[in-house]
């Protein structure tokens, strides 16, 4: 086997070590900036949803500053917004390279996609819901609970697997500029050195990411939905 | 009797770009404790603004709306959510959580109840068997055929043992025979439960199979309001005419006409009426009498006679033959009695 495999991927053979250490680096970073930007974008979602002009507690001067705030973010393009948060991860984590520096910037762009995924998930409960619950006697806050997020699930969990994807698409750029990872792997040995069967491996074990991913995914989503 | 429900000068007014829509305007009525009262009207009338009005998911722009004696547009939002939890609310499209199960649903509203787990069991339960749905209590709403949801929703809103019901189109959606037993049902809940229904619907037949009393609304206004047997008696207004012709058959007694049907077709000694039961009194037997009387050959076209409450309603439309001293004095015979006479065509007029 082993021997099948050196004939097969001989650089990434003789590159064990550093193979694996980008499949965990990019495992970390996604990890990390995917969790900071599921709980971000669950609350940014969830304010722009209730303060929207129609909401539960509206306030246009919330709603306006967050929306715009996502569709700024949203239109810079990520290895731009990479270079111009520089300064602010140094400050932040106190390097701007490696898993730790990418994750600020990772989070920044991750952030409002998903904030916009939860959005379009909360817009799917029936506002007949909201209004059953307010008739019952609910307050905001159990209603965000116990109706918005509760009914939206299997929305949130898809929602969920898509940023993750693209998180992961993501992560290769920030390799790119030194953050290291698979994406860092590809283009070091991959790319510049022109080793093909790097960069095919790295294609391969990032399919093999997303579909584990989209599969989870779609199971949890199927389970909440009835 | 004490008012449950008091509107008082209630309006309500809503701005849509720059436009300003009065949807309630200048109401004032009261709702009586146990009964069930009906509020009728076509689409946009205002009547689910109105109803809302009761559990302040509109707020009327000016006007009182008091519930067992508390004003509640004044109430601070903590109180108005208690006052809420007394208050329960079905809906047409039945406002169901997808996510939960049919017991889930039920004791939604009991979570910060202070009930125990066993006490919360015991109500569900209870609630299941009132509905008729004990079998179901795992299913999820997607499963249930439309009547079923209904009564899950029925049973969630009187989780919170509430005093006052209100049915917003809920049978709306519904096919006439599940109509029927979710009606049956809220007769039960009034009657078992002695909570204060108010129903709103569109539907003359929703009103007369469980209502005490109505009010009819028209472009935001109650322009009639009173005992169902009355206004089905005696309709006062245009809007009330035809929402109480919609639900008898007599009516098509005038497409007949005007499509020259052979069924009208009179000679000279004939007639056709329509005679309008106004009165208690459909119990006598009139038409022999009439016929015996006066004389007369009476064939029945149409007839319509259905109970509202305990009392018969309805009337006949007839082709009569007899002469016309016999039709006059049978028309004078009939005002006496209080039976409304209306004649159609007079084959000793025409041609």
């Amino acid at each position: 086997m082993e021997e099948f495999l050196n004939d097969l991927i001989p650089n990434v053979m003789a590159r064990q070590d550093i193979f694996f250490k980008s499949i965990r680096e990019t495992c970390l970073m996604v990890g990390w900036s995917g969790s900071i930007s599921f709980l971000l974008g669950i609350l940014f979602g969830v304010t722009i949803t209730v303060t929207r002009p129609d909401g539960i507690c509206s306030n246009k001067i919330v709603y306006h500053i967050l929306d715009k705030l996502v569709n700024f973010f949203r239109s810079v393009p990520f290895i731009i917004l990479l270079a111009c948060l520089v300064p602010l991860t140094r400050l932040i984590m106190g390097t701007s390279i490696g898993v730790k520096g990418a994750i600020v910037p990772l989070v920044f762009g991750c952030t409002p996609f998903f904030t916009r995924q939860m959005e379009s998930a909360l817009a799917e409960v029936d506002p007949g819901l909201i209004e059953a619950a307010q008739s019952m006697g609910l307050g905001n806050l159990d209603i965000i609970w116990r109706v918005y997020l509760r009914e939206s699930i299997a929305g949130i969990v898809r929602g969920t697997t898509i940023t993750l994807i693209s998180l992961i698409g993501l992560t290769a750029m920030a390799g790119a500029i030194g953050a290291g990872g698979l994406g860092n792997f590809a283009i070091m040995y991959g790319h510049q050195r022109n080793m093909l069967d790097v960069t095919y491996t790295t294609v391969l074990v990032l399919v093999v990411m997303v579909s584990l991913i989209q599969v989870t995914g779609n199971y949890i989503a199927k389970r909440n939905t009835h | 009797m004490e008012a449950m429900i008091k509107f008082q000068h209630v309006r309500k007014e809503f701005n849509s770009d720059g436009k300003k829509f009065l949807a309630v305007d200048d109401v004032s009525f009261d709702i009586q404790k146990g009964e069930v009262f009906g509020i009728i009207g076509f689409s946009g009338a205002g009547k689910s603004t109105l109803v809302r009005c009761i559990n302040l998911l509109e707020r009327p722009t000016s006007g009182q709306v008091f519930i067992n004696g508390t004003e509640i547009t004044e109430l601070p939002m903590s109180k108005l959510r208690q006052k809420r939890k007394k208050i329960g609310m079905i809906f047409q499209q039945f406002n169901l959580f997808a996510s939960r199960t049919v017991w889930d649903n039920i004791a939604f509203p009991l979570k910060g109840s202070g009930l125990s787990k066993e006490e919360k069991a015991e109500k569900v339960e209870k609630l299941l068997k009132l509905v008729e749905l004990d079998s179901k209590a795992d299913a999820y709403p997607s499963n249930l055929s439309g009547g079923q949801k209904q009564r899950v929703a029925i049973a969630r809103a009187l989780a919170s043992d509430p005093e006052i019901l209100l049915s917003d189109e809920s049978t709306s959606a519904l096919d006439p025979k599940t109509t029927k037993s979710i009606l049956n049902l809220l007769k039960k809940v009034n009657r078992e439960l002695g909570i204060t229904i108010v129903v709103i619907t569109h539907e003359m037949q929703v009103i007369k199979e469980i209502c005490d009393r109505v009010a009819v609304m028209k472009d935001g206004k109650v322009v009639e309001i009173g005992e169902v047997f009355d206004i089905f008696a005696n309709p006062q207004e245009q809007i009330t005419r035809e929402f109480v012709e919609h639900t008898s058959n007599l009516s098509k007694i005038y497409e007949l006409v005007e499509e020259k049907s052979d069924i009208v077709r009179v000679d000279q000694e004939q007639i056709v009426w329509r005679l309008r039961y106004l009165e208690r009194n459909v119990s006598e037997a009139l038409v022999s009498q009439l016929s015996r009387k006066f004389d007369l050959d009476i064939n029945i076209i149409f007839g319509n006679i259905e109970l509202i409450g305990e009392n018969p309603i309805g009337g006949l439309v007839a082709i009569v033959r007899g002469t016309p001293e016999q039709i006059d004095g049978a028309i004078d015979y009939l005002h006496e009695k209080n039976v409304g006479v209306e004649v159609i065509l007079d084959g000793r007029v025409s041609e």
